[in-house]
């Protein structure tokens, strides 16, 4: 009986410890740490990443092969670059890591430093934009928001073609704008905007209008059948023998005060900037899809 | 002679002279005196007949003490065929006389057709405004008492709270109510020709204006005689009877958040009924292929009658509000985004 114990303790230490190991090399294998994305900590003179790099494997070859295509279209006419990256890989703040992606990489040094990145993180589901140069001023916090709203279903749907041609494309407007020197902000129209708002506020107007001729259709009639006998009443009014109201029981129920966490929210206009590991000035904006 | 709303008396439209209703009768009546009339009515008289039209298409029967030629029937304008003496009774209880002239009810009329904004043009068409006919529509008027017992289950409730609680607080309730409640004169309309709905939109007629029968009050009207019984008129009365009781027991509850009905009886005590005829002009119209009914209480004024809805109408007024509140949405979408 001692025997058995003893050699059974043995071999399942030694069963849990090649499971560990196995587990360790599993973890590593899948899982790249958040600075094996640039070689070093110092901004190269030359951009080292390609404008697309999906490393998290979203799309496919032909899928790839467009975009790369209309980033470069989009980064040349404005001069400014525009980049994308996936990864799925725990990281501690996604802020950072795009900063960092885009300085030691030299995601700008095409464009004088300037260029917007996006970063997706299929780990938590968490975005990233970051700005750099002209970009922080053209691509302000409330644009960002929108942009992605714009994207946020597609995201939410996977489709991750469609979500970045939508990047590309707002990229293309929102810089467009910036040239002729109103940036999208809060307050500022795309001309896009005013065809929306024509065929919303036609279709609106179609619908009210609608009532008023309901209710002019209504006065039409006047002809309805009386359901009551209301007003034949006798003026001595109701008998009344027996008028008892009688208390019987009370219940008292309490519930306790839900705590309330306060947001947030709402854009006052700007881009708002913060200075990265490399000490370079950054703008940018994220959250989760 | 003809009776007049205005005077409320019977007036010669010739030399202007003024009866009371009661004195008509009475002259005439020491004419018969001593005569048997076969039916045993002493308000109707020997000598002046009643005529009775029949129209063969809507079987609507109207009473004239007149003999008035050929004339069109009030409820389906088809011309009216048959005129014969009546002999028949015709022994209503009691009546509200007219009270609104002719004149008074072809401006109603036109007053309740021009408010309308979708009508189609036709109804403001003056030839078929001068088929206003003035009609006494028979009435059976129930009297009812009925005795009334309820419980109710109610609660009151309360809420407050301190700074780490809501409170909230109900107290329960059993509550009675027992009693009787009398109706009178609720009317149900005694002639098939006259739509239930249409006479109902008419009310209220204030009873308190009825008045012994008397054929003087005829004289130049026409009057509808009941074609539905008693019997088959009761169920309308305790229908409306039957829904105002509980009603009006419940609002004796009050003070309560919630009110529940657990159980209620209803027992109808001393009932009885009057024969009354109530005063109406009448106007019908063909339109479309579609027979449109409209009614005027001669009593108080009130018209009612629904009328088509014209689609060339409603799109002329579509089109400049949808233009107008386009413009008005714009202007709002462009200045919040």
């Amino acid at each position: 009986m001692d025997k058995m114990t003893k050699l059974n303790r043995s071999f399942s230490l030694y069963l849990s410890l090649v499971l560990i190991v196995l587990c360790i090399g599993a973890f590593t294998i899948t899982s790249k740490a958040a600075d094996s994305y640039w070689d070093s900590n110092t901004i190269p003179s030359t951009r080292q990443k390609d404008l697309l790099y999906d490393d998290a494997e979203l799309l496919s070859a032909s899928e790839q092969e467009d975009l790369t295509k209309r980033l470069n279209e989009v980064s040349n006419r404005w001069d400014c670059t525009i980049a994308i990256l996936t990864v799925d890989t725990p990281i501690n703040s996604i802020q950072d890591f795009a900063d960092d992606y885009f300085d030691y990489n030299g995601m700008g040094a095409d464009h004088n430093g300037n260029g917007i990145l996006l970063v997706l993180n299929m780990d938590d589901r968490s975005y990233w934009f970051s700005t750099s140069g002209t970009a922080i001023s053209a691509f302000t916090d409330y644009g960002l928001s929108k942009m992605f709203d714009k994207m946020s279903s597609d995201l939410g749907d996977n489709y991750y073609h469609d979500a970045f041609v939508t990047y590309t494309e707002v990229c293309d407007d929102y810089l467009e704008m910036y040239s002729k020197g109103t940036p999208y902000d809060v307050g500022v129209k795309q001309p896009k905007d005013v065809v929306k708002g024509l065929l919303l506020s036609f279709l609106a107007a179609l619908l009210v209008a609608l009532v008023p001729i309901f209710v002019m259709a209504s006065h039409l009639k006047s002809v309805t059948a009386k359901h009551s006998a209301k007003g034949y009443q006798a003026h001595d009014g109701l008998h009344m023998r027996v008028h008892r109201d009688t208390y019987l029981r009370s219940h008292v129920t309490k519930t306790e005060i839900p705590r309330d966490n306060d947001r947030s929210g709402g854009f006052s206009g700007g881009s708002s900037t913060h200075m990265s590991s490399s000490g370079s000035t950054h703008g940018g904006g994220g959250g989760h899809f | 002679m003809e009776f007049d709303p205005v005077s409320q008396k019977l007036k010669c439209p010739f030399c202007d002279s003024v009866f009371d209703v009661k004195d008509y009768v009475a002259n005439h009546n020491s004419n018969s005196q001593g005569q048997v009339v076969e039916d045993g009515s002493d308000t109707q008289q020997g000598s002046e007949p009643l005529y009775v039209y029949s129209c063969g298409s809507c079987g609507g029967e109207i009473l004239a003490t007149e003999s008035l030629g050929s004339m069109k029937c009030p409820f389906c304008s088809n011309n009216v065929v048959v005129k014969e003496v009546f002999t028949g009774t015709f022994k209503p209880d009691c009546i509200i006389p007219f009270k609104h002239t002719r004149e008074e009810a072809i401006d109603n009329y036109k007053k309740h057709v021009k408010s309308k904004k979708l009508v189609p043009k036709f109804f403001l068409d003056q030839n078929h405004i001068d088929e206003i006919k003035a009609v006494y529509v028979p009435f059976w008027l129930f009297n009812a008492t009925v005795d009334y017992d309820a419980h109710y289950e109610c609660t009151k409730s309360r809420t407050w709270s301190d700074s780490r609680y809501n409170y909230h607080e109900t107290k329960y309730y059993e509550v009675q109510r027992t009693g009787s409640e009398n109706f009178e004169n609720v009317p149900v309309d005694g002639s098939r020709e006259m739509p239930d709905d249409l006479m109902e939109s008419l009310e209220p007629f204030d009873f308190r204006e009825l008045v012994p029968f008397n054929m003087g009050y005829l004289a130049g009207f026409l009057a509808n005689k009941y074609n539905v019984s008693v019997d088959e008129s009761k169920p309308r009365a305790v229908a409306r009877i039957k829904s105002s009781v509980p009603a009006d027991f419940r609002n004796t509850v009050s003070g309560y958040s919630t009110v529940h009905t657990l159980m209620e009886h209803m027992d109808f005590t001393k009932e009885s009924y009057k024969y009354a005829l109530y005063p109406v002009y009448v106007l019908n119209t063909t339109w479309n292929g579609e027979n449109y009914l409209f009614a005027m209480n001669g009593q108080s004024g009130k018209f009612v009658g629904n009328l088509p809805f014209s689609m060339a109408e409603a799109v002329k007024r579509y089109i400049p509000i949808a233009l107008i509140l386009w413009f008005v949405f714009f202007v709002i979408y462009y200045a919040m985004f």
